[in-house]
């Protein structure tokens, strides 16, 4: 074995930050973290009595009056209601409410706060603040990258989705919100919550699996907490101490140590269901045989050989570290094992634990005196366990390898030794007790993992792996969630330095950070620590996590929030722009009992939340001061949210597994609801800046890219949504004339009537486009569809038929595919399905209506990988075969035809069939030609001009298009 | 022209006052929906574009730059030193199958499975002390794509876009090419990290021929590019109507300009992928295969502005040969040794070699020991070996005719002048413009750097 190659790397790092730090520190003195402002306890400014009833405008008008800025009237009333619907619910008003609103005699402050009160009380408020939540959760339905033997998806992540949903909906205080997401499991022992808010620990067990690497799944973990709830950067505290912030490294090993104490469980959230549950526990039970025979097999191993095992352990230096991987062979000192036998050893009481306490003493001795000081050594342990004594007294102790095969020996007698005695029991406990290196935790899989070969681990991996996908497919019947519990003996850890395990350092004790205080206050004692760690999170002593959370609150509200880095509270983050406010929004959170809702009605029913938007003033440029309300860009949920909500589709069905929001069969439900695959995270999200969901996100970039646009031009999504818009309004108005369609088209869309000029501009429009429209229906009357079969002798097509049926996008047989008579034949616009025998290929014909030289274009390919390939050849009625293809899947044929000429009548056939073996599986094709007419500028597209209306990949009416316009405008896109 | 979502003075003020983008922190300056000027370079911009074959799966250096001659002496028989710990058992030394010939006035040699890339040695710069941290897939294609083996960091060509900006607005600036699918690890490759989202690679099936299958939405649906255009001027009709009483809204503004812009990205992105529009010898010079038309895809790209493409070899992990690597690599060679050569000698041609650098490797190299069976049998190929390995570079900036660097006298390891990940991220900065040390960006608290803090300039490749 061999030093890892990384520790010089490790080791520049290392060095660097510390003269990083050494720079820092005297500029840290003078500053001092201990005056930073946001390590002070939360102190509350006193409102005075007449600005009691909106303390919020007092504060902004404050700070705003000592720079000589003024604060911005209000906004109409129609755009601060809109601002509090997105702001509160992430939904538009509709027309109605909107009209109803503004026509509503009561006074403004008035009505906001009945407006806020109900917008708290809907269910679409939960749906839209656990989107905030998600992002810092860094929330995901899949694991990340993993490898094949293991199921990709998480079990129901979604119960932790809606379980924050609800936590929302129903106001549960932040205070439990933190807590259950960090220790729901010992708080349900103690009857703290219920079995289902177990699910509530997705916040520790969602992040990535980094394939496995404690290291890594802990640093995510640490990560989450502390910048997620306190805005401390802590993880940069794992190779060195922080640059900055009072974190030293032995605080990040501290809390490494509460999460290295916590292993995963795959748990059912509801026991009393069992009924469907046959064939997964009949699977649960197979795995659970199957490991414990396999465990059985490496415990013996690992007993027969705990010397040599604990011989490497004593050189942890040359053990490769938990990233290196290899595969691991029956007979093969595990290093993983080895490392289990270093975390055993190196525990704090072990050095006066009687059985190990001689062969911890015995490894400090010299080789070269070791035959002589042994003996000693022995003689000077009076609290040892008797049996390793006389086991190590047997023969002559000449080096420490000598002493690791007595262990050996003894530990295998365990069972073997006929009376019970303590001395007995203390072995029997080091084979097989709780926290024994030898016995191998019946855990999660994964968590144990590296212990096993890879011919016994691979196929655990793939039995677990086919209970969670039973799990997933019994969906809401088989609530389980993946949590974590604490193992039954707690461990400590050894500071990695510089990152590097194979470097051990100083021994930490699971504790809390030290710049809350020094100390064994500070240690935690209670089991992994988690419970202990989660209540000095939200306890009143640490001023960060009710700023953390307020400030997360107003920025949702404000665009930007009162420190700008909302999750790194540390020295070197900006001071806040209203200092007061926040610790006043932070103290009003604690005092209400953390009540969420609480602060959102402050801050929605406060003046400040309807001042009008307009341009920032030039004395501060950023508006950090908030003169004038920000304009800003709808997020990408509100914007598909709220174009579903536009076009009448909006799903409002709530929870439950997670649906495709694109590509077919894409769900209408909201956003919240998508799939969150965070390996394979949909260009579209990442277009619109969701948020990353490999880590924590504190917020979202706001770019304008053209990639946005083309979505909203050309995606299937928007042309759906337009398209259902244009349906609503047309069942409005079945015989409506242009102008009364155009003013429900604006109530629906802005929710307002548009003014004579914009009726105008819209109609004009609508006439225009239709004109177009028209000339492309003329283009479409060349295309016929049909069948029939092809002659090789005259190159031409034979028993030429009309498809009889077309159902909006496909002419076919009839409304069943197969058509019991005509079978798989079938043309759409792009391409079509080849018929069941040679008799039946499909035809797409096209009659020219004019004598002219053309050009046709196109390619043609195989949509699926199965079957064997297909045939197509052009052919003419003047001059029989034109050109002709095989084609495989895999292979795009170009299917160019440079120069032909045609006279008028003239048919052109684009003909596909399954080939001589009438093999028609999986024949699919693609292939709509474009044919051009040259020197006349007129060109028809099979995909433009396929015949028949209101389908997809057919020209729009104009009034679609018209709907598409008004749904990706600005007006609808920008919240003033 | 160049185009960049943010804010451009702020920006360039910041870099006028050297220092650097994260002085201030990003946050503020994304607040702007604007368009933006690229970071000030820092020194002198040998290359303005790069082109990096990936030949995911570990490609042997043994059988392909670096020759050792001494695995023959020693052929069956155990290496003279202890072997380093790899993925898997490996026996003895295993001589390369291939033979290697000198090329060029340079001298440098390539082996047999490379004839045509080794008619450019005196254009290319072999490194053959490069070396990796760990002996697996995963974290070796995170450390030399992101340069971090495990955390999740944006990648070089994102770092590239980010500080460079576009070319050309109308096609996306990072383009990841692989034929068939996603190599290991996916769009993790070419992630944008905790850099925006755009700056992640656009992602091209190059089995596809159609513009529509290469760039999502780029085809209008169900309305040709006319019929749209009526539309668009309604919109613009509405967007502005909309602005009247909102003027000078640089964000509303921006929104505006930028459907125009997704106009104009239709037709120029359908015009770079349309091989047809390539003279016939061009066509054929590159090969009428999937890998042929990958890297002349690439070129057409990188002429039009784009700034970083990426090549890889295939789906999943091509050149990870376990077993039968005479076979295999030989293979697997004849595949991407016509379209490179293709490529150099039509870059070449074109005047684009000086400014475009072009990389070739994979993500680690292969032991020079034989991989067994479970029951100690050869399997005639290679375990993973981060240990040593060897990729090459040509064009701007760099030193034609070098060999840099070397392994020990069996190809174990490397053992002079070794090169790390970051060792090459920095030099291809340095080439770029960038001073690996000061091209920063703020994320949780921290400068993040694509070096992290290492890094050295390769000085001796560069000319």
């Amino acid at each position: 074995m061999e030093v890892n190659n990384r520790h010089h790397f490790i080791f520049l790092v290392g060095l660097f930050c510390f003269v990083g730090y050494l720079q820092l520190l005297s500029a840290d003195e003078k500053i001092g973290s201990k005056e930073h402002w946001a390590f002070q306890s939360i102190k509350r400014s006193s409102v005075p009595e007449v600005a009691a009833g909106d303390p919020i405008r007092w504060f902004i008008a404050e700070s705003l009056n000592k720079e000589g800025i003024d604060l911005s009237p209000s906004a109409d009333r129609r755009d601060w209601v809109r601002r509090l619907y997105y702001n509160l619910i992430g939904l538009p008003p509709s027309y109605n409410e909107l009209r109803t609103i503004i026509g509503d005699a009561r006074s403004d402050s008035e009505l906001s706060r009945d407006l806020v009160d109900e917008l708290l009380g809907s269910p679409r408020y939960g749906e839209h603040w656990a989107r905030l939540w998600l992002d810092v959760a860094r929330y995901s339905d899949t694991k990340g990258y993993a490898y094949g033997s293991e199921e990709f998806n998480f079990p129901h992540a979604w119960l932790y989705r809606d379980w924050v949903i609800d936590a929302f909906n129903k106001n549960l205080s932040y205070k439990k919100f933190v807590l259950m997401q960090l220790a729901a499991d010992l708080m349900l022992d103690q009857g703290l919550c219920d079995r289902s808010d177990l699910a509530a620990m997705g916040y520790l067990t969602l992040g990535r699996r980094f394939i496995s690497v404690e290291p890594d799944i802990i640093d995510d973990r640490i990560d989450v907490v502390t910048r997620g709830l306190m805005g401390l950067t802590v993880s940069c505290a794992r190779c060195h101490d922080h640059k900055f912030d009072p974190i030293p490294t032995k605080d990040y090993y501290a809390l490494y140590g509460v999460f290295k104490s916590s292993h995963e469980e795959l748990t059912a959230l509801d026991l009393q269901k069992s009924g469907p549950l046959v064939e997964l526990n009949k699977k649960k039970d197979s795995l659970t045989q199957e490991f414990e025979k396999k465990a059985l097999e490496l415990e013996s191993r690992f007993l027969v050989r705990a010397g040599e095992y604990m011989l490497a352990s004593l050189k942890i230096e040359e053990v490769p570290p938990p990233d290196f991987a290899e595969i691991i062979e029956k007979d093969d000192l595990n290093p993983a094992q080895i490392r289990r036998w270093y975390e055993y050893l190196i525990q704090n009481d072990r050095k006066r634990d009687p059985v190990f306490e001689p062969w911890l003493a015995l490894a400090k001795l010299n080789e070269r005196t070791f035959a002589e000081e042994a003996p000693k050594i022995l003689d000077g342990l009076s609290d040892a366990n008797e049996l390793v004594i006389s086991k190590l007294r047997e023969v002559p102790l000449m080096s420490i390898s000598d002493a690791a095969n007595c262990y050996a020996e003894l530990l295998q007698s365990v069972g073997k030794i006929a009376q019970s005695s303590v001395n007995q029991e203390q072995l029997v406990n080091v084979v097989s007790g709780k926290g024994s290196p030898i016995r191998v935790p019946r855990d999660y899989i994964h968590d144990v993992e590296w212990l096993f070969d890879e011919g016994s681990k691979t196929p655990l991996k793939k039995m677990l792996a086919d209970i969670e996908r039973e799990i997933i497919k019994l969906g809401k019947d088989a609530p389980h969630f993946l949590i974590l519990v604490d193992r039954p003996v707690p461990l400590n850890v050894n500071v990695f330095n510089r990152g590097d395990y194979p470097n051990q350092g100083q021994h930490v004790k699971r504790g809390y950070l030290s710049m809350f205080g020094q100390g064994t206050k500070t240690k935690f004692t209670q089991g992994s620590g988690r419970f202990e760690l989660a209540r000095k999170i939200v306890s009143k002593d640490n001023p960060l996590t009710a700023r953390v959370i307020v400030n997360r609150i107003w920025r949702s509200h404000f665009g930007e929030g009162l420190v700008k880095t909302e999750s790194d509270f540390g020295l070197r983050s900006r001071a806040p722009s209203h200092p007061e406010l926040l610790d006043f929004l932070a103290s009003e959170l604690i005092d209400s009992g953390w009540s969420i809702k609480h602060i959102q009605r402050l801050i929605a029913t406060s003046s400040v939340s309807k001042i009008h938007s307009s341009a920032f003033p030039t004395k501060d440029p950023e508006n950090r001061l908030l003169s004038v309300y920000p304009r800003r860009r709808l997020s990408f949920e509100s914007m598909r949210d709220t174009m579903l909500s536009i076009s009448g589709e909006l799903d409002l069905q709530t929870g439950g597994p997670p649906k495709e929001l694109f590509g077919g069969g894409a769900s209408t439900r909201r956003s919240v609801y998508g799939k969150i695959d965070r390996q394979f995270l949909p260009s579209v999200l990442r277009v619109f800046d969701f948020a990353n969901p490999e880590l924590h996100a504190p917020r979202r970039y706001r770019t304008n890219v053209p990639q946005q646009a083309l979505f909203l031009m050309n995606s299937k999504f928007t042309i759906d949504r337009a398209k259902a818009l244009s349906v609503r309004v047309h069942n409005d108005y079945p015989d409506g004339n242009t102008n009364a369609k155009v003013n429900r088209f604006y109530e629906y869309v802005y929710g307002r009537r548009p003014h004579p000029e914009e009726v105008n501009q819209s109609v004009l429009f609508i006439e225009n486009y239709e004109n177009n429209e028209k000339e492309d229906q003329n283009l479409a009357k060349a295309w016929s569809y049909g069948f029939g079969e092809f002659d090789k002798g005259s190159g031409k097509i034979t028993n030429y038929k009309s498809l009889p049926s077309f159902d909006g996008s496909v002419w076919g047989g009839g409304s069943k595919w197969p058509d019991p008579a005509l079978g798989w034949v079938r043309l759409t616009a792009e391409g079509g399905h080849v018929g069941n025998s040679v008799k039946h290929a499909a035809v797409r014909r096209w009659k020219s209506p004019l004598s002219s030289r053309i050009q046709i274009t196109g390619s043609i390919s195989k949509v699926e990988a199965c079957g064997d390939g297909i045939r197509a050849w052009v052919s003419s009625s003047r001059k029989g075969l034109i050109a002709n293809w095989e084609v495989e899947f895999d292979k795009e044929e170009p299917a160019i035809i440079k120069d032909l000429e045609v006279e008028e009548g003239e048919v052109i056939d684009f003909i596909v069939d399954c080939g001589e073996m009438s093999d028609f599986y999986c024949d699919g094709f693609l292939w709509s030609p474009i044919i051009k007419s040259m020197g006349k500028e007129i060109s028809w597209s099979a995909l433009n001009h396929f015949s028949g209306k209101g389908n997809d990949n057919v020209n729009l009416s104009a009034w679609q298009r018209f709907a598409q316009a008004l749904l990706i405008s600005n007006e609808v896109m920008f919240l003033d | 022209m160049n185009s960049f979502p943010f804010d451009s003075s702020r920006r360039n003020f910041l870099h006028r006052c050297g220092m650097g983008i994260g002085a201030l922190g990003l946050e503020g300056i994304l607040q702007a929906d604007a368009a933006m000027n690229p970071v000030r370079n820092h020194f002198p911009i040998r290359a303005k574009r790069v082109i990096h074959f990936f030949l995911n799966g570990g490609p042997s250096h043994v059988d392909t730059f670096d020759p050792k001659p001494s695995l023959n002496k020693y052929e069956g028989k155990e290496l003279p030193f202890g072997k380093r710990r790899t993925e898997r058992k490996t026996g003895a030394a295993f001589p390369s199958p291939f033979e290697f010939k000198k090329y060029g006035s340079s001298g440098t040699e390539f082996s047999s499975i490379f004839p045509k890339i080794a008619e450019f040695a005196d254009d290319i710069a072999v490194i053959r002390s490069m070396k990796a941290e760990l002996p697996n897939h995963e974290p070796s294609l995170m450390l030399m794509n992101c340069g971090d083996s495990i955390l999740s960091r944006p990648s070089v060509g994102s770092w590239v876009t980010y500080g460079l900006g576009s070319e050309n607005k109308n096609l996306p600036s990072f383009v990841a090419m692989s034929p068939g699918g996603y190599p290991i690890k996916g769009a993790q490759n070419w992630q944008a990290g905790f850099l925006p989202g755009i700056f992640q690679a656009t992602f091209i099936d190059s089995n596809h021929n159609k513009v529509d299958k290469l760039i999502e939405n780029i085809r209008p649906l169900g309305q040709d590019t006319k019929s749209q255009r009526k539309q668009l001027d309604f919109l613009k009709y509405l967007n502005s109507n909309h602005l009247k009483s909102r003027e000078g809204d640089q964000l509303l503004n921006a929104r505006i300009q930028s459907f125009e812009l997704a106009y104009r990205m239709q037709m120029d992105a359908t015009d770079a992928f349309d091989l047809e529009r390539e003279p016939k010898y061009i066509r054929d010079l590159y090969g009428r295969h999937v890998h042929g038309r990958q890297t002349l895809i690439a070129r057409r790209l990188l002429e039009r502005g784009v700034r970083y493409v990426q090549l890889w070899h295939g789906a999943g992990q091509p050149w990870d040969n376990h077993d039968k690597i005479k076979e295999n690599h030989s293979k697997l060679a004849s595949q991407l040794d016509s379209p490179v050569a293709a490529l150099l000698q039509d870059l070449k041609q074109r005047g684009m070699l000086d400014d475009t650098l072009v990389i070739f490797g994979g993500e680690f190299g292969r032991t020079p020991t034989v991989e067994l069976t479970g029951s100690g049998k050869s399997k005639f190929g290679r375990d993973h070996n981060p240990y040593g390995f060897s990729i090459w570079l040509a064009g701007g900036g760099i030193k034609g005719g070098t060999v840099y660097g070397a392994t020990d006298e069996f190809g174990f390891e490397a053992v002079e002048n070794t090169v790390t990940a970051h060792d090459l991220h920095a030099t291809i900065l340095n080439l770029l413009g960038f001073d690996h040390e000061s091209f920063t960006y703020r994320y949780s608290g921290r400068d993040f750097r694509l070096t992290d803090v290492s890094g050295k300039i390769i000085k001796d490749i560069i000319s």
